[in-house]
């Protein structure tokens, strides 16, 4: 095809999800900085439970689930939704429609999420782990999102290529996994029909889901798309991706019950739950071993693409955490860490390291695109990056030696539980200090987002790390 | 190469074949009625209507993220060592709660036995006013939205150390401060219960 | 426990019809598959624009 007819179909492309694509990712920074205010807040609490303490929509149990339904629904499903609907036209070629019912979709979505998080803060939370919001609110995000995978099915239905994209394949998958999971938990916990232990059990059975089954599958898309496209060069094994899909969708579907483990439910769900667990090792370190084979030789790439460095990492961790918990699941592992921090170091490895680093790779590829101009600022996009990576990596190694020094405390009763908080105090002073430098690089990641969509930051040219990198090379030779 | 239909059909595939195991198997095999002991009483009892309601102030302050409501069993973990339960929580302990605050994480306590651990409704106040009384060095939050502050002398009034609140003021708990001790009253999972939890 | 085995000798299964798709795309040497689905990505052709070029 030639050059010409390439940048018309590009540009229609483009045209056809810009504002959604634009609404959905701008929504998601707004909801990142609230979370991350939640979040310091909620940390603080934990350590100087003196503060903010004298009303109740301040305090923590409060705080803490606010933090989490704004993190979890605003930023990391807003940015999951725009990074999708920016890739299914990418690769089906087909341009999308319903442009302005997506539109509104983002919109319904922010005040949803708005008023979930009102609720919360006003006592109306459900107390169900990952599904706090109550029954209405859950029934429209459910209807935005069907507009979401309805705009996506009909792209695919209506491509222009032969294959099917491995990215592609995450994407289709995650359009029918999210609405059977959320529907069933929300009708089967708040509908009424399900109560004691069969509830815990789907509590779980969505909580973990909605993790291996939506964020995981957009930001493994991700990875799959923008790592090639950077470096220039295809992924490794292509077949291994296709492995590692099946095991993910067949294995992760049964993980989410190792929350239990030694609880009061059926023996055999937490062995399921221990087994698939295990077997998740499979597709992680399919999607590792392709990852490292396709960087190897071009990891210097990663000083001048900041898409790059955010991919690279989220991959990294991804495997990190993956690992991890496989081996958590286990119940000698369990017995020490569960009830701890340590899974609250591994959470945030996950929902961070791996899937809001993703997001933000993502959105480094994507927002120069879309808006035409190049990222405004080099000294923004390294503070973003370092203080993230500091960040989270702080927060995961404190949390973890945390975690197990309190798991290995409490399993000893001679140790009085007043000693234990005591021993836990230090790591979640450390965590505060983490958090903030989070914070730190989301300001420093918004106003980059801000200048661009707001027309600041200079048009498209050399992107901004490059050019730098270039001048600063020129002038040494 | 691979077809959207089959990409479809394959991923509604997984994820029914565990919501078949997850959510309906359980919905329909997990003991959902209680049952009757062998002093003739109904397990577990059905909540007074104060400890109902304080149940729901539970819930809503989001007691559930810092305790658990489970006690592990003997061979697992220290639970029972450490007096929180008499015995390991089964599947009949959380019959018809909606929803069951079984918890992830232990930041305080286990409390599915305090009932039984800390009867006393003046301790439950006074830590809740304010855990630094009854136990120093907690990062427990205190509660005293959940008390008013009124001028004078009332009998209801918290026996607070001196100086805690300005001369002549006395600490009353609200509805909602008593109905959530009444609720923590009444979490207890007695011995005499039996059953397995591989049904 | 029944339900444990069934549902694993179901996953075990579908792992050992993946490990052996997986020994014979190595064998067949198709490890290293650089077949146009691969690289149908780069048909926009903007890709490599935040790296050096060459
Ligand atoms: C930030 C975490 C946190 C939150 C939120 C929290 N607690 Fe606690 N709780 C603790 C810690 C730590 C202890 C142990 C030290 C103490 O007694 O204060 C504790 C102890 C307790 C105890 C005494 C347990 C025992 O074994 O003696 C009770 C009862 C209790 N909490 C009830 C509540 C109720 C009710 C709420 C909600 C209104 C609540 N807690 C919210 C952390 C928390």
């Amino acid at each position: 095809m030639a050059e010409l007819e390439h940048a018309q179909l590009l540009a229609k492309l483009d045209g056809s999800c810009r504002r959604p694509v634009l609404l959905f990712l701008i929504s998601a920074v707004v909801w990142l900085l609230v979370g991350s205010t939640l979040a310091l807040i909620a940390s603080i609490k934990l350590h100087a439970p003196e503060f903010l303490a004298n009303d109740a929509w301040l305090t923590f149990g409060r705080m803490r689930t606010a933090h989490l339904n704004s993190v979890a629904y605003g930023w990391a499903a807003m940015a999951a939704v725009g990074v999708l609907l920016w890739l299914v036209p990418r690769l089906t070629r087909a341009p999308l429609r319903g442009t302005r019912l997506l539109e509104g979709a983002a919109w319904a979505w922010n005040g949803l999420v708005a008023a979930g998080v009102v609720a919360i803060l006003t006592g109306y939370s459900t107390s169900v782990e990952w599904l706090e919001f109550p029954l209405p609110i859950a029934m429209g995000l459910t209807v935005c999102f069907a507009v979401v995978a309805g705009a996506g099915l009909d792209a695919l239905h209506r491509r222009q290529v032969d294959h099917i994209y491995v990215s592609l394949w995450y994407l289709t998958a995650v359009m029918v996994w999210f609405p059977v999971l959320y529907l069933t938990a929300n009708i089967g916990i708040h509908g009424g029909l399900l109560s004691g232990v069969a509830q815990a059990m789907t509590n779980w059975w969505f909580a973990h889901n909605v993790l291996g089954l939506f964020v995981t599958p957009i930001a493994l898309a991700t990875l799959y798309y923008v790592l090639p496209k950077v470096i220039g060069r295809p992924i490794h094994s292509y077949y291994l991706s296709l492995v590692g899909f099946w095991a993910l969708a067949l294995f992760y579907n049964w993980a989410g019950l190792h929350h239990l483990v030694g609880g009061p439910v059926p023996m055999w769900a937490v062995t399921v739950g221990i087994v698939a667990s295990m077997m998740m090792l499979i597709p992680v370190t399919t999607v590792a071993f392709n990852q490292h084979m396709t960087m190897r030789g071009h990891f210097h790439l990663l000083r001048s693409s900041p898409s790059l460095r955010f991919v690279v990492f989220a991959g990294m961790s991804y495997a990190v955490v993956s690992a991890q918990g496989s081996f958590e699941a286990l119940r000698g592992m369990s017995e020490v860490v569960h009830f701890t921090q340590y899974t609250v170091g591994h959470a945030h490895l996950g929902m961070y390291g791996f899937f809001s680093m993703m997001m933000f790779g993502g959105y480094y590829f994507i927002l120069p695109r879309l808006t035409g101009r190049e990222w405004p600022s080099a000294t923004l996009i390294r503070v973003h990056f370092w203080c993230s990576a500091f960040g989270i990596a702080v927060y995961f190694l404190a949390l973890t030696a945390g975690g197990v020094q309190q798991g290995l405390l409490l399993l000893d009763p001679g140790v009085p539980f007043l000693d234990v908080v005591q021993a836990t105090l230090p790591w979640l002073q450390a965590r505060s200090w983490a958090g903030l430098a989070l914070t730190v690089a989301h300001i420093a990641f918004a106003i980059s987002v801000a200048q661009m969509v707001l027309g600041l930051a200079p048009a498209r040219g050399t992107p901004t790390l490059l050019a730098q990198r270039v001048t600063s090379q020129g002038g040494a030779a | 190469m691979i077809e959207p239909r089959t990409l479809l059909l394959g991923a509604l595939a997984t994820v029914c074949f565990s919501l078949t195991g997850y959510v309906l198997v359980p919905a329909l095999g997990v003991e959902t009625t209680p049952i009757t002991l062998e002093n003739g009483r109904a397990y577990p009892p059905v909540l007074s209507e104060q400890a109902a309601q304080g149940r729901e102030v539970y819930r809503d302050l989001g007691c559930v993220y810092c305790h658990s409501q489970q006690v592990r069993p003997e061979t697992f973990g220290a639970d029972l060592d450490r007096g929180w339960g008499r015995r390991g929580s089964l599947p009949v302990d959380y019959v018809g709660q909606q929803p069951p605050l079984l918890g992830t994480m232990r930041t305080g306590p286990d409390l599915a036995d305090i009932g039984t651990r800390q009867p006393s409704e003046t301790w439950h106040l006074l830590h809740l006013y304010d855990p630094q009384l009854t136990s120093p060095g907690s990062n427990m939050p205190p509660f005293r939205f959940l008390f008013d502050e009124v001028e004078g002398h009332d009998e209801r009034a918290l026996t607070l150390p001196e100086g805690t609140v300005a001369n002549g003021v006395s600490v009353v708990p609200t509805a909602r401060a008593s109905a959530l001790v009444a609720y923590l009253q009444a979490l207890q999972q007695p011995p005499d219960v039996t059953g397995s939890s591989d049904e | 426990m029944l339900y444990a085995y069934l549902i694993v000798t179901a996953m075990a299964v579908f792992a050992s019809v993946a490990a052996v798709a997986f020994a014979w795309s190595v064998v067949a040497g198709q490890f290293r598959d650089l077949d146009a689905a691969a690289t149908s990505i780069f048909w926009d052709e903007d890709a490599t624009a935040e790296v050096p070029r060459g």
